[in-house]
C-alpha cells in the first residue's frame, strides 16, 4: 500500500538581495511522495525547482533562506533536526544529485578514490580495503559500467558515464529517496533514455522513491508516477501523471504539454506569450494571470487562488471552483 | 557614441571605486600628495637642483622647513620637485607599458597564427628575463644618464607583463559568441578589439596601470639609490642617493633622508591601497549580485 | 562568376581534422565527407541533427567561414567560399548570418541590446541618419514581436533568453540574409516559449525568403519546422533524407535508436525495452583509429563487416543511409 516517505509543508524560501529587496523562490510548497514512486517536479527556468529540492534537503545556502514549513521524512523534521543527525541521513537515507553533477567530481582523483571518500564518511571506517574496492565495482556494474571504470580518472569518461558514476555514488547506502535535480541535461537523447530507466530500475529492485526535477514534462511522462508542476515559485497542479498529461486541469500545464512538438503529428502551435515574473514584484493575485487566455479581470488579478482538491487532482486555478 | 560610453564609463566607475575604504584613502592621500608637491614646485621661484644657494647643513628652521643639505639646497623644495618628477617617470613608464603592452597583447591573442608565435616568444623572454642585472647593466652603459633614459629602461620591462595577461584573456574572449556575431555583424578585427574585447580588461588595465607606477618608482628608487640614476636630476631616489653618499646617516643629517624616505613610503603605501581597492572591487566574490 | 548555378550553397565532401598535443599528435576528424546543397530558387529549412560530437557544431561553422575546412569545398552562389574576392566576401558574411545556442553568450555584456542590432546597420549602410537606424531597429523587433521602446536601451542580463533569441533573430528581419545557420537556437529556452521562436523562424521563410540551416539534438522540433534532415554521428552523415519518412521509418539502427528514445508525452506509449548502454566509452580521440564504422560499439545489428570497413552512403528507397545493412 501506498505509504508517505516524506511529506513537505508550506515551504517557503526567500533570497535575500539586498537590505530591502527581496524575492520569494518558493512559496507554501505542500507534496508528498510515497514509498516506490517516482515523484516528477516539472517547472521552467525561475519556477523555484532547483531551490525547492534543496531546501527540502536543507542543502540551501546564502542569500537563500527557508522562512517557513516542515519537511517529515521518517517521522523527523529535516528542517529542525540537528547538523549531525541531518549528515547521517544524508548520502545513507536520502541522497541528491544536483544540477550539473557531473562536474562535480574531482578531476584529480581516480572514479574509486572519490567513491572510496564518500563510503569512508559515512560508516565505512575501519572496513578493509578489499571489501570497499569490491562494493566499488559491485556498485558500477549495477549502473551498467564495466569495473576498470574504477581506475578511471573523470576526463576519461563520457557525459553519461559519469552521471552513471554519480549515480552509482548516490545508491551506495540505498536510501530510502533520491532528489535528482536535472539528471539529464546534457546527456544525448539515446544516454538520456539509459540513465531514466537506469533511475527507475533502481527504485524497482532497490524500492527507492526518486523525486525527479526537470523542466521537461516528456521526461516525467516517460518515467514518473505522480508530477507536481511548479510556477513563479508555486505548485499550481499535482496529480498523476497519467491524468495530468491526459486532461491538464491549469492553463499553464495546458500550454506546456501543448508546447510539445510530436514527431509523428504534425500540428500548428502556439507557445505562451509574455516571460516568467520578476519575482521581486510578483504580480498581484494569480502568479499566472499576465499569461493566462481565461484570465478575468478582478478574479484572477485580485484573488490568490490555492490548491484545491478536484478529484485526485490538486489544481491552483479560479477556473475550478 | 564612443566617447559618450567612456565618459559614463568613468563616471560609473568611481561612483563605483569609492564605495570602497581602502581605495578612498589611498586616492585621497594620492590625491593630496600630488597636488601638494606641484604647487609646491611651482611656488619655488628658484631651482632647486643648483647648489650653494644656502648655507649646507642646516637643520630645520623657520626659513628652510626641512633644512639644507651638504650642498647647500633647500630639502623642501627638492622634495616637491623630487616628488614630481620620480612621478611623472612612474606615469610614463606605467603610461607606455600600458597601452604598449596591451595593444600588443590584444594583437597577439586576436589575430594568433605567426603575429601570436612571434609575440609570444618576445613577451615571454622579457617576462623570464632578471630585470636588475639588465638594467644594472644598461645603466652602467651609458655616462651620463638622463631622466628619459631611465624612463626607456624601464619602459622596456613593463609592457611584457600586462601583454601576456592580456593575450590570454583575449585569447578565450574570442572563441565567445559574441565575438562571432560581431564579426557577422561586418566588424573589423581592430572594431572588435576596441568595442567588444577591450570593455572587459579595461577595469583590469586601470589596476595594472596602478601598479605599474608602483613598480615603476619603487624600481627607480633602487637604481638611483644605487648610483644608477640621473645625477643632475632632483627625484626621491637621487636625493636618497646624494643622502647616502654624504654619509648623512653618520652625521646625523636626519632632516636629509627621512623626508624622501616618508615621502616614498607615502606614495607607496598610497598607491598599494588603491590598488587593492580595486582588486577587492574587482573580486567577483565582492561584487554585488 | 555567373550565379547560373540553382544551388544557393553547396558543400562537397567537407572535412575538418582537428589535431591535438605537441609529441603525440592525434588528429580528430570533427567532420567527415558531409555534402548537401539548398536551392538558391525555393527556401528551405535543412535539419542537421546529431547528438553532442556528431560534428553538427563544427559544421555551422565552417559553412559559416569562422574556421577553415582541412579539405572539401563550400561553395555560395557557385565561387568557393575561401577563394572569394574581399567584395565577394563581404557579400557572402552580409548573405549568411547565424543564430546561436546561448542567447547571454551571443550578446556582450558591457553593451545595450541596441548595439547588436545598430552596428550591422551602420556597417551595412542600412540607414542614413541615427534616428533612422533606430527607427528601423524598432521595426525589426516587432517582426518579433517585441517592443523598441522597452527593448533597445536594456543591457542583456535584464532580458530573458527568449527575449535575447527574438533580438538576434531580429537581425535575420534587418539583414535579410540568404541563408541562416541557426545553432541549436532553442535549446536553452523554456519548452513553453520555443515554439513562438520557431514560428518565427518559420514566419522568415515564407515571408522573406530565408533559408535555415537548423542545427539541432532535438528531432522533435526539427520536424515542426524543417522538411529534411542529415542525421550525424561522430562527424559522418549516417542517414538523410525527408524528415517525416525517417521519423516515422528510420533505417539505420543508430537513428532508429535516437528516434525511439524520444521522449514521448503520452504515458502510454512509454519506451519498451532497455536501452543497454555501454559499459565503457571510446572518447572521440580513440575513435579516429576506427577503421570500420564507428557506431559498431553501440550496434545491435552489428555484423562482422562493420568492424573493418566503413560504409558508404547508399541511395536506399527515397534517402540515403550509410550501413552495411543495406
Amino acid at each position: 500500500m501506498a505509504e508517505n516517505i516524506l511529506s513537505v509543508k508550506d515551504l517557503t524560501v526567500d533570497y535575500v538581495l539586498t537590505s530591502n529587496d527581496s524575492l520569494r523562490a518558493v512559496d507554501n510548497v505542500t507534496f508528498e511522495v510515497n514509498t516506490e514512486e517516482i515523484f516528477g517536479i516539472v517547472g521552467e527556468s525561475g519556477s523555484g525547482k532547483t531551490t525547492l529540492a534543496k531546501a527540502v534537503l536543507r542543502l540551501l545556502e546564502p542569500p537563500g533562506y527557508i522562512r517557513s514549513g516542515y519537511v517529515n521524512f521518517g517521522g523527523v523534521n529535516l528542517l529542525e533536526v540537528p547538523e549531525e543527525k541531518l549528515n547521517k541521513i544524508r548520502w545513507e537515507k536520502i541522497s541528491y544529485i544536483p544540477q550539473s553533477s557531473m562536474n562535480a567530481l574531482n578531476p584529480l582523483m581516480k572514479i574509486k578514490d572519490q567513491m572510496t571518500e564518500v563510503m569512508k564518511m559515512h560508516g565505512f571506517k575501519g572496513v578493509s580495503k578489499e571489501v570497499i574496492n569490491r562494493r566499488v565495482e559491485e556498485l558500477l556494474v549495477s549502473v551498467g559500467l564495466a569495473p576498470e571504470v574504477s581506475e578511471m580518472y573523470p576526463h576519461e569518461l563520457s557525459g553519461g558515464m559519469k552521471q552513471r558514476v554519480i549515480i552509482a555514488m548516490a545508491t551506495i547506502f540505498n536510501p530510502t529517496l533520491i532528489v535528482a535535480d536535472e539528471p539529464t541535461t546534457a546527456l544525448d537523447v539515446v544516454v538520456q533514455r539509459g540513465i531514466l530507466q537506469l533511475l527507475t530500475k533502481i527504485k524497482n529492485e532497490h524500492k527507492s522513491s526518486i523525486v525527479l526535477v526537470t523542466h521537461d514534462i516528456a521526461i516525467q511522462a516517460e518515467v514518473a508516477d505522480k508530477v507536481a508542476v511548479m510556477y513563479a515559485g508555486k505548485i499550481v497542479e499535482i496529480g498523476d501523471i497519467r491524468d495530468v498529461l491526459k486532461e491538464p486541469l491549469h492553463p499553464y500545464t495546458q500550454a506546456l504539454i501543448s508546447s510539445i512538438p510530436s514527431p509523428l503529428e504534425k500540428k500548428a502551435l502556439y507557445g505562451l506569450s509574455g516571460v516568467p515574473p520578476d519575482l521581486r514584484r510578483p504580480p498581484s493575485g494569480c502568479r499566472f494571470y499576465p499569461r493566462c487566455k481565461y484570465f478575468k479581470s478582478g478574479l484572477c488579478d485580485k484573488v490568490e487562488p490555492h490548491l484545491q482538491k478536484i478529484g485526485d487532482r490538486l489544481v491552483a486555478c479560479h477556473l475550478y471552483r | 557614441m564612443m566617447k559618450k560610453t567612456l565618459d559614463i564609463k568613468t563616471l560609473h566607475f568611481f561612483s563605483f571605486a569609492f564605495k570602497n575604504v581602502k581605495f578612498k584613502i589611498g586616492f585621497a592621500l594620492f590625491t593630496s600628495i600630488v597636488l601638494i608637491s606641484i604647487v609646491g614646485s611651482l611656488a619655488t621661484p628658484y631651482d632647486p637642483s643648483i647648489g650653494g644657494k644656502f648655507r649646507p647643513n642646516e637643520p630645520p628652521s623657520i626659513s628652510h622647513l626641512l633644512g639644507t643639505d651638504s650642498m647647500g639646497r633647500d630639502i623642501l623644495a627638492q622634495i616637491f620637485l623630487g616628488t614630481v618628477q620620480s612621478l611623472i617617470i612612474g606615469l610614463i613608464v606605467a603610461f607606455v607599458g600600458t597601452v604598449v603592452g596591451s595593444t600588443l597583447g590584444f594583437m597577439a591573442g586576436y589575430y594568433g597564427g605567426l603575429i601570436d608565435a612571434f609575440f609570444r616568444t618576445i613577451i615571454d623572454t622579457f617576462v623570464v628575463v632578471p630585470m636588475l642585472p639588465i638594467l644594472i647593466l644598461i645603466s652602467s652603459f651609458f655616462r651620463t644618464v638622463s631622466i628619459w633614459l631611465v624612463a626607456g629602461i624601464l619602459s622596456m620591462f613593463s609592457w611584457a607583463w600586462p601583454a601576456r595577461q592580456i593575450r590570454s584573456q583575449t585569447f578565450s574572449l574570442k572563441e565567445r559568441d559574441f565575438i562571432s556575431v560581431a564579426k557577422l555583424s561586418g566588424m573589423s578585427g581592430s572594431e572588435i578589439i576596441l568595442k567588444e574585447i577591450m570593455p572587459h580588461m579595461l577595469q583590469w588595465m586601470i589596476a595594472n596601470f596602478v601598479n605599474a607606477v608602483l613598480w615603476s618608482m619603487l624600481t627607480e628608487a633602487g637604481l638611483e639609490i644605487l648610483g644608477l640614476g640621473p645625477q643632475t636630476t632632483i627625484t626621491l631616489g637621487m636625493m636618497l642617493y646624494w643622502a647616502n653618499v654624504y654619509s648623512a646617516l653618520l652625521r646625523n643629517l636626519w632632516w636629509w633622508w627621512f623626508p624622501p624616505l616618508t615621502m616614498l613610503i607615502l606614495l607607496f603605501l598610497s598607491l598599494y591601497l588603491i590598488h587593492n581597492g580595486l582588486d577587492e572591487l574587482l573580486n567577483p566574490r565582492s561584487r554585488k549580485g | 562568376m555567373s550565379i547560373g548555378d540553382a544551388n544557393l550553397i553547396e558543400v562537397q565532401n567537407l572535412t575538418k581534422i582537428f589535431s591535438t598535443g605537441f609529441i603525440m599528435k592525434r588528429n580528430i576528424a570533427a567532420v567527415e565527407g558531409v555534402s548537401f546543397s539548398l536551392s538558391e530558387k525555393v527556401p528551405e529549412i535543412l535539419t542537421i541533427a546529431g547528438e553532442s560530437g556528431s560534428g553538427k557544431s563544427t559544421t555551422a561553422r565552417l559553412i559559416l567561414g569562422l574556421i577553415k575546412p582541412t579539405s572539401g569545398k563550400i561553395l555560395y552562389k557557385g565561387k568557393d567560399i575561401w577563394k572569394m574576392s574581399a567584395k565577394e566576401w563581404n557579400q557572402y558574411r552580409r548573405e549568411v548570418n547565424a543564430v546561436f545556442q546561448d542567447p547571454y553568450s551571443a550578446f556582450n555584456p558591457f553593451h545595450k541590446v541596441e548595439h547588436v542590432l545598430l552596428t550591422p546597420i551602420r556597417k551595412f549602410r542600412l540607414a542614413e541618419s541615427k534616428e533612422d537606424a533606430y527607427e528601423l531597429a524598432s521595426k525589426a523587433l516587432d517582426s518579433v514581436n517585441l517592443r523598441g521602446e522597452e527593448i533597445l536601451g536594456r543591457y542583456p542580463h535584464e532580458l530573458s533568453g527568449g527575449q535575447l533569441q527574438r533580438i538576434l533573430l531580429a537581425r535575420v528581419f534587418l539583414l535579410k540574409p540568404k541563408l541562416i545557420v541557426a545553432d541549436e537556437p532553442v535549446s536553452m529556452i523554456d519548452a513553453s516559449i520555443r515554439i513562438n521562436l520557431l514560428n518565427i523562424m518559420l514566419k522568415y521563410k515564407e515571408n522573406l525568403g530565408v533559408s535555415f540551416l537548423y542545427i539541432t539534438h532535438d528531432l522533435s522540433t526539427a520536424t515542426y519546422i524543417s522538411s529534411r534532415v542529415l542525421i550525424m554521428y561522430l562527424g559522418n552523415v549516417v542517414e538523410s533524407g525527408p524528415i517525416d519518412d525517417i521519423v516515422q521509418n528510420p533505417l539505420h539502427p543508430y537513428v532508429q535508436q535516437l528516434i525511439d528514445s524520444i521522449p514521448n508525452p503520452d504515458p502510454e506509449k512509454r519506451w519498451k525495452g532497455y536501452i543497454k548502454l555501454p559499459e565503457v566509452e571510446h572518447n572521440l580521440v580513440e575513435t579516429e583509429r576506427v577503421k570500420g564504422c564507428k557506431f559498431y560499439d553501440r550496434c545491435p545489428k552489428r555484423m562482422e563487416i562493420c568492424k573493418k570497413e566503413r560504409p558508404k552512403l547508399k541511395q536506399v528507397e527515397n534517402r540515403l543511409v550509410a550501413c552495411h545493412l543495406y
